[in-house]
């Protein structure tokens, strides 16, 4: 690489770097006389450069750094315009000898790519006049023709920066330059400001311009050709607004978006495909997508406070809500004979376990090529003469499964299971079915014991008795659920937003079968744990949560069950509880009682159809203000169904009476999708690694899978590609 | 009741009676506060609006003058398009370019009603129709390049989805 020539001014000279640095394709513009003038590359303008180059960089960023670049490579040509020395007075009286830009200057764009460069020097130079070349260019002949020509009257006598972004031929640039000297310009009052320029380009206009000065950022035998585009779409907006009459793609861009709010969300992509100042008008406009996202929701609140800073792309969130959450059924799965009483995913695989009453549960093993579900093994349990299955759990490791079914009215019993080989591996029997009924048992790491200990764990009895004295209760009060999480600490002023969104998957989740032995003792020890439980003390429904702060003496020293250190209550009946995964959540869903209800202990009140689901904060034992709207329940206060809850990072699913299931955003409290099945949706469960499947299970003997719009599209893709 | 003078960008001068006139929140704040109520005589130019336009302006404002005002805008509220009376339907079967220059108008003058049906109306155009058949019905050029057609095709096409 030759370095020829040294350039006259200090600061855009170009320092010459050993070639080996020089990157691939980058020419230095010394070789070109002194004339031609390539700012210093600073790590800034390479940063610049190289964003205006990479197809990431969005419209909205490339707009921002264009600008930065334009504004340095316009700053260094005025450094080229003749100043004189002045001497002015400072408000101290002082004199200070200083320089004064001199008058009779003037911008000339080259239509359209070098109007992108105006408004740049505009801010610099308030008042300067900015006249207009526009060249028509042919590039296959190589030739260029003017248009038209748009000037100063006076132009001859003043000094000229003609502003051209990319100069790959330099046809356009020779063409104008001829039109300025016809105008009587000399050729030594042009400072071409430009941007990028090929080696090609930069010879032929020194060449037949020797007395004009260039100044540019780059010389690189790629231009970024798609600038002019990028950097036109954006100036359009701004000429919309000087429409012309009747010009239907100019109208101002707030008119645009008065109609466009008129239409609905799935004509939104055509009217963006119209024409670039009808899809500028409303594609950035985070306002427009905040209205239309109320309008797909039919809400007027969104709880924008829920939403950490800095604001929400409304758009962006418009997309999640509406092609991120399951809302497509994929599959329908008819294996069971019987209503299917529960669905419940493994942690890890994808798989899942589904529980009827027709004394079977189903294996169900996810297939990555087809994206289906497929029967991988129906296991009978009427040879042990279970009346029907109540619930399944996977272990932490996925490699063994607690079913729990029902014997008869009374009694229950636990199994666990090996899903590798489908082989039972314990049995608990005569379990009390009040603990059994309705109970999600969740993963223990103890299940590392020999199968006869965990079958002796499992009877539940032991775990409760150690915590409540449940047995020297009244008849009356009624315990449901009892579950026992970790809690770092429990912190009152801890209140609704959550700021934390994501699970938090260190959390150690303790099982009631844990609380006896040492390991429970130690466990004890080392966690601030707590208890909570659905219970009734008014009457025989559950209509209360209770906490209780769990440590060795509350262990070794049971109290009675009415002992709760704190309790929520809910005036209606309680349809179900759950946790969220990260445990700092709890879902509580009810039926309420009418307002001046009277809750006896022989006659529960009635109760509503309508279930709430309310959000309670686990950190402070409080309910967060948040409330989910939109499931049914039918049944009678004295066989009221319980409705499973499942939740996701950012979505609540529960399941309805009416076969409509729901699932709501966690953050906003929006009803996002319903999931029908013909009868009774008895329970959701949303994959655990992906919360875009879920899956219900129902009375109507069926098991439906449900994925997002968005995930639909990318299987679809990836089964094409393959 | 007492009328105000309005006049077109043409020149010609329409007297209006000032409750119609005030449907325009433009003329209304024009007259608040230059306290023009008095002066029979004072005429206000409108240099946005030719005679053509603001004659129907005009037409449509003594029309609904006694409307309930405009509620204010609420997201919450269902946006239809097919609730334009019969009497605006046919006031606004009008070409487009009276229909361009009616939007223009009334949002010019900040007449909510005239705004919110004009804008119906052409809402109502588009509605069902493909991009080409959108351009072709405004007469509007596609001044997009097959890439950044595609580009915009994807990046939107997430909506078409019901």
């Amino acid at each position: 690489m030759a370095s020829v020539g040294e350039p006259v001014n200090g600061p855009v000279s170009t320092p010459d770097p050993s070639p080996s640095s020089s990157p691939v394709g980058q020419v230095h513009g010394q070789a070109l006389g002194s004339k031609f003038k390539v700012l210093p590359r600073t790590d800034q303008i390479h940063e610049l450069q190289t964003l205006i180059r990479s197809a990431e960089t969005s419209r909205s960023n490339f707009k921002f750094v264009a600008d930065r670049l334009i504004r340095m490579v316009i700053e260094e040509g005025l450094n080229q315009l003749p100043y004189s020395e002045v001497e002015v007075v400072t408000p101290t009286g002082k004199p200070y000898q200083g320089l004064k830009y001199e008058k009779g200057n003037c911008g000339v764009s080259i239509v359209r790519s070098g109007e992108a460069m105006e408004k740049a020097l505009q801010e610099c130079c308030r008042s300067m006049r900015i006249g207009k070349i526009l060249v028509d260019s042919e590039p296959e002949k190589n030739d260029a023709r003017v248009v038209f020509a748009k000037l100063p009257s006076d132009i001859a006598k003043r000094k000229v920066l003609l502003l051209y972004p990319i100069m790959s031929s330099g046809n356009k640039v020779c063409q104008a330059m001829k039109v300025l000297k016809d105008h009587g310009v000399p050729e030594s009052h042009v400072f071409l400001i430009n941007l990028f320029c090929t080696p090609e380009a930069g010879e032929r206009i020194v060449g037949e311009f020797p007395a004009l000065t260039i100044l540019t950022t780059e010389v690189h035998h790629v231009t970024p050709n798609h600038f002019g585009q990028k950097a036109l779409l954006v100036l359009d907006l701004a000429k919309a607004m000087m429409a012309s009459p009747h010009d239907w793609a100019v109208l101002p861009p707030e008119l645009l978006v008065n109609i466009a709010r008129k239409l609905e969300l799935s004509q939104m992509c055509c009217f963006s495909l119209v024409c670039r100042s009808w899809y500028l008008a409303i594609n950035d406009n985070n306002v427009f997508w905040r209205q239309m996202l109320c309008q797909v929701f039919k809400t007027s609140q969104i709880p924008v406070h829920a939403f950490s800073e800095p604001k929400p792309d409304w758009k962006a969130e418009l997309f999640r809500l509406t092609n991120k959450v399951p809302s497509v059924n994929t599959q329908t799965l008819t294996a069971h004979k019987d209503e299917v009483l529960f669905v419940s995913f493994s942690h890890n695989y994808g798989d899942f376990v589904s529980c009827s009453k027709d004394r079977s549960f189903i294996i169900w093993r996810y297939n990555k090529k087809s994206h289906e579900f497929e029967n991988f093994n129906t296991i009978d349990m009427a040879r042990y003469n279970w009346l029907y299955i109540w619930s399944g759990q996977y272990s932490s490791d996925d490699k063994k499964l607690l079913i729990s079914g029902v014997m008869d009215s009374l009694n229950g019993e636990i199994a666990i299971y090996n899903t590798m080989s489908n082989d039972p591996l314990a049995r608990a029997v005569n379990v009390v079915l009040f603990i059994c009924d309705y109970q999600p048992i969740s993963p223990s790491e103890l299940w590392n014991r020999s199968p006869e200990d965990e079958a002796q764990l499992l009877s539940v009895e032991n775990c409760i008795g150690r915590v409540f004295d449940y047995r020297n209760t009244s008849a009356f009060q009624y315990l449901r659920l009892i579950r026992v999480f970790s809690q770092k600490k429990h912190d009152p002023s801890k209140k609704f937003p959550m700021e934390q969104r994501n699970p938090d998957p260190g959390r150690h989740i303790l099982q009631e079968d844990q609380l006896i032995g040492p390991e429970c003792e130690e466990v004890l020890r080392k966690n601030q744990l707590c208890l909570v439980a659905m219970y009734g003390s008014k009457t025989t429904v559950p209509h209360k949560i209770g906490f209780r702060d769990l440590t060795l003496d509350s262990v070794i020293c049971p109290k009675r069950i009415a002992d709760f250190d704190h309790s929520i209550e809910f005036h209606g009946q309680i349809v179900s509880i759950s946790c969220a995964k990260d445990d700092l959540q709890m879902f509580v869903a009810v039926r309420e009682w009418p307002e001046n209800a009277v809750a006896t202990l022989s006659d529960p009140p009635p109760i509503s159809t309508e279930v709430i689901v309310y959000a309670v904060d686990l950190q402070s034992w409080s309910l967060t203000g948040q409330v989910f709207k939109g499931a049914i329940g039918r049944t009678s206060p004295y066989d009221a169904f319980y409705l499973y809850t499942d939740s996701s990072a950012n979505f609540l699913a529960c399941g309805s009476e009416d076969g409509r299931g729901v699932i709501w955003d966690r953050l906003t409290g929006l009803k996002l999708s319903t999931l029908d099945h013909e009868q009774c949706l008895n329970c959701v469960s949303f994959r655990v690694d992906d919360e875009e499947v879920c899956v219900t299970s129902s009375d109507d003997h069926t098991i439906k899978v449900w994925k997002s719009k968005d995930r639909v599209k990318r299987e679809m893709s990836e089964i094409l590609f393959d | 009741m007492p009328t105000i003078k309005l006049q077109s960008s043409d020149g010609e001068v329409f007297p209006v009676d000032v409750e119609i006139a005030k449907q325009s929140v433009t003329i209304k704040t024009m007259l608040d506060d230059l306290g023009m109520e008095d002066e029979e005589e004072e005429i206000v130019p409108l240099p946005n609006v030719n005679a053509a336009i603001l004659k129907k302006v005009i037409q449509w404002a003594t029309y609904h003058k006694d409307d309930p005002p405009a509620p204010e805008d609420d997201e919450n509220k269902e946006k239809r398009t097919d609730d334009i009376t019969s009497w605006d339907a046919d006031f606004l079967k009008v070409d487009q370019g009276t229909l361009f220059e009616l939007i223009l108008a009334s949002n010019y003058l900040d007449i909510k009603g005239l705004l919110d049906v004009t804008c119906k109306t052409v809402a109502n155009m588009i509605k069902g129709k493909t991009p080409e058949e959108i351009r072709k019905t405004f007469n509007i050029k596609n001044d997009f390049t097959p890439s950044e057609e595609e580009q915009v095709r994807k990046e939107n096409e997430w909506c078409e989805e019901k």
